[in-house]
């Protein structure tokens, strides 16, 4: 007669009776947690990098992929159109916000969440995993500040996922998936959920920050530009200032006297004794270029460049011309090619094939 | 103290955030596989806790967004080795345009005059933190490129675009990096990372100006030239070009008179009293905010023109400051300036009663011209020349005549007086001298 053993190398129906009960006390106790599947990483052609290989054209695209073999990330997630409707539990606790740079954070707000591995399995395909995002229902908030907003629900993505140590049942087969999910971020990561920015509709501008927030940039943006306006002082309402000076006009030292009002000294070398806070011209500078004594050296401000010099980019930035260039070129060829190119990629030679 | 308050810290700060308010990242491809662009938002990172709910509406299910440029002051140090002469003023002279209210617009005239006075500022280095916030590597290197090439070593940075603040310029410093806060190995937490850049800005704290309308009589002159080569030539051979345009302004006080008798200028007030309120008026005070009387330089010019602010014609004095009276100023005439005579030049002023030829004057002669100030009919020795007071005699040779009636004249006429050397001036119905009087505001100005 065999000893008594409920441990099988096979899972019996022993497992099969347990896991089904395990089971019916997730769909009666557990709550519903909705499933953005990921899927693999969204395609982003071909990059010619081949840390960043371009598994579409392999026409291998799952989530066993990883986007990025340097950094070793997914930046740039594919989900699941088709959302899943799991039931988990998990210990709803107390949160206290913490305040950063960043905004309000609830550094505890990490949930524990348990799901029945097999109806998991059966529902989704696979296992939970990092970077699946969790939409939690019952946590749907819809008394808002705003009462004009939209009912929003609650976030969060997958970081952590294992079997649980209460899941193993008397058989010594696990039933339970344990999950570590943080709220979600309205990041890169998550546009193919969350939508874009430019989209009025999109769900990012409904439940993240980022509306408000480029709201308060553009705000701050906006003072700083009625402060200053432009390069130039505004001496229009004086008499015997000069007016901000004609784009076309000298390159030469004078330029800086037209914006700042009053002469400034200038030559090819800086005077021997200066005082804190004295300007000065170096004319030997093409262009001219201004500097301030502060501290025990010259500081430059910026550069006397025509005709653009109502440019603050291109005045004060030593590459603001490169930077700043939407200009086109055409090949003997005439083909028109961008003349801004990363200095890493101009003029490479070309394949023959 | 009195309060004052002028946003000092909160404008460079403003200006500090603008340079971090236009960057934006790749965010992949959109469905039809272009690329997406995402502004960057930059706001102040130590932000109070009530706004921060209000920014998420007031519910723990609001995504906080990235990437994200937080900016917050991390030291404001004082400077001692950039601060200079504590109590150091400078002055400056400002002088606004006519604004026409019924246009609204500002005219090509002078208007309102001030004197702003600036007190020296308060060095000070401000550091900042800016706190990148990205949800990947790549996200991260993309903002970090973007910063980074503009620090060469430093940026421009303008507080205000007022001409007259001499602490307006600034610039910039990228001082330290740090790389992130999330170390390898990774913390509990891998969502979001944090790059650090600390920036120095070496800023001034100023106290307040005083600016107060403008009493001195000071003239700007503002000449523009245009001319071709034969005309620059003359120039520079100090010969007179013609058909130049000039445009000449001048500003006055209106609460100052000057009387110019004997030699000195004198400064009073518009009822012609030296003191106000017993305080005496000084010149040296008067012209403190503009520098001071450079003798043998300084000029005083007075008009006679029938308008204030007329100045065709002026006269003008060289000044020297006065040995004793600081309510005066030594004035030598410059005669070059003073019109020219309409009579024949004069032997003197006479008192006919008390003086005539071979008795205290020279023995008549052909061409002797004398001003009488009283009626010598009655006397003797003008053989019964009749005369009225203000007349010009004159001695042809066997009689004296009356060479100027006074009482038929209305015009201006003007006279050498060769006994004093100096030039009379036929007014109002009497001799005077010509640059001699009292002159209202808008009746004289200094160049000085």
């Amino acid at each position: 007669m065999p000893r008594l053993s409920l441990w099988r190398k096979d899972k019996t129906n022993d497992y099969k009776f347990i896991d089904r009960n395990i089971k019916e006390q997730f769909m009666i106790g557990g709550t519903s947690i909705l499933i953005h599947k990921y899927i693999g990483p969204d395609p982003q052609g071909e990059t010619g990098d081949p840390t960043q290989p371009n598994y579409q054209a392999d026409d291998v695209f799952n989530e066993t992929k990883i986007q990025d073999l340097l950094f070793l990330e997914n930046r740039d997630r594919k989900y699941d159109k088709d959302i899943y409707d799991l039931r988990g539990v998990y210990n709803v606790g107390d949160n206290d916000f913490d305040l950063t740079q960043f905004g309000l954070f609830i550094n505890t707000d990490v949930l524990f969440i348990t799901f029945h591995l097999n109806d998991m399995i059966e529902r989704l395909g696979r296992k939970i995993m990092a970077g699946d995002v969790f939409e939690v229902p019952h946590q749907r908030d819809d008394t808002l500040l705003d009462p004009n907003a939209p009912a929003i629900n609650k976030w969060y993505v997958v970081q952590d996922a294992s079997k649980a140590a209460e899941g193993y049942s008397q058989t010594w087969w696990p039933h339970l998936w344990r999950v570590k999910a943080a709220p979600l971020t309205d990041a890169q990561e998550y546009k193919d959920i969350l939508g874009q920015a430019t989209d009025p509709d999109s769900l990012k501008n409904q439940i993240s920050t980022y509306v408000k927030e480029k709201e308060i940039s553009d705000a701050i943006v906006a003072a700083a530009e009625q402060e200053v306006p432009d390069l130039f002082p505004d001496v229009s309402t004086l008499f015997n200032y000069e007016t901000p000076p004609d784009p076309n006009g000298p390159t030469d030292a004078a330029g800086f006297e037209e914006y700042y009002g009053v002469p400034i000294a200038s030559g090819v070398i800086f005077p021997g004794n200066p005082q804190q806070g004295e300007m000065f011209i170096r004319t030997d500078f093409l262009p001219n270029r201004l500097f301030v004594y502060r501290g025990g050296r010259w500081a430059r401000l910026y550069d006397n460049v025509f005709p653009s010099r109502t440019d603050v980019v291109s005045r004060s930035v030593n590459a603001g011309g490169f930077i700043n260039n939407d200009t086109q070129g055409v090949n003997l060829d005439g083909q028109a090619y961008p003349t801004r190119q990363p200095i890493s990629g101009v003029v490479k030679p070309r394949t023959d094939f | 103290m009195n309060y004052f308050y002028d946003r000092q810290i909160r404008r460079y700060l403003q200006q500090f955030m603008r340079f971090f308010a236009g960057f934006s990242v790749k965010m992949g491809k959109d469905a039809n596989g272009l690329d997406i662009y995402q502004k960057v938002p930059v706001r102040y990172g130590d932000i109070n806790r009530m706004a921060a709910h209000i920014l998420k509406n007031n519910s723990d299910n609001t995504m906080n967004t990235v990437p994200f440029i937080a900016v917050y002051i991390t030291e404001l140090l004082p400077a001692p080795e950039r601060r200079l002469n504590p109590t150091h003023t400078d002055s400056v002279q400002v002088y606004e345009k006519q604004y026409d209210a019924a246009s609204g617009q500002f005219l090509d005239q002078m208007g309102q005059t001030y004197t702003i006075q600036r007190h020296m500022p308060v060095p000070y280095d401000l550091n900042v933190q800016v706190d990148i916030w990205t949800s990947n590597t790549d996200q991260k290197l993309q903002l970090m490129e973007q910063i980074l090439v503009l620090f060469n070593p430093s940026l421009d940075l303008r507080n205000n675009d007022n001409v007259f603040d001499w602490s307006r310029m600034n610039f910039v410093e990228l001082i330290n990096t740090v790389w992130s806060v999330r170390q390898v190995p990774n913390g509990t937490d891998d969502v979001l990372d944090v790059a650090s850049m600390i920036f120095n800005m070496p800023i001034f704290i100023n106290p307040p100006a005083m600016v107060q309308r403008q009493q001195l009589i000071y003239n700007v002159i503002n000449t523009i030239r245009a001319g071709d080569q034969d005309e620059l030539n003359q120039l520079l051979d100090d010969t007179y070009i013609s058909d130049v345009q000039s445009k000449w302004q001048s500003v006055t006080d209106p609460e100052r008179a000057v009387r110019l008798a004997n030699g000195e200028l004198t400064l009073l007030t518009r009822d012609l009293k030296t003191t106000v309120d017993g305080d005496l008026l000084l010149w040296n005070k008067f012209l403190e905010s503009y520098g001071s009387i450079r003798n043998g330089i300084s000029q005083i010019r007075v008009n006679r023109q029938d308008r204030p602010g007329v100045w065709g014609g002026e006269y003008v004095g060289v000044l020297t400051e006065h040995p004793t009276d600081p309510n005066k100023l030594l004035v030598d005439v410059d005669h070059d300036s003073l019109p020219a005579n309409t009579k024949t030049a004069i032997n003197g002023v006479i008192d006919p009663t008390r003086a005539a030829p071979g008795a205290g004057l020279p023995a008549a002669a052909v061409g002797q011209r004398y001003i009488v100030v009283s009626s010598p009919a009655e006397i003797p020795a003008w053989a019964g020349l009749v005369a009225n007071p203000e007349d010009i005699i004159e001695y042809n040779g066997s009689a004296w005549v009356i060479s100027f009636d006074a009482a038929a004249s209305t015009a201006v006429e003007y006279v050498l007086n060769i006994a004093s050397n100096q030039q009379l001036a036929f007014m109002d119905g009497q001799w005077i001298l010509s640059y001699e009087g009292i002159f209202q505001p808008g009746y004289w100005r200094l160049l000085v």
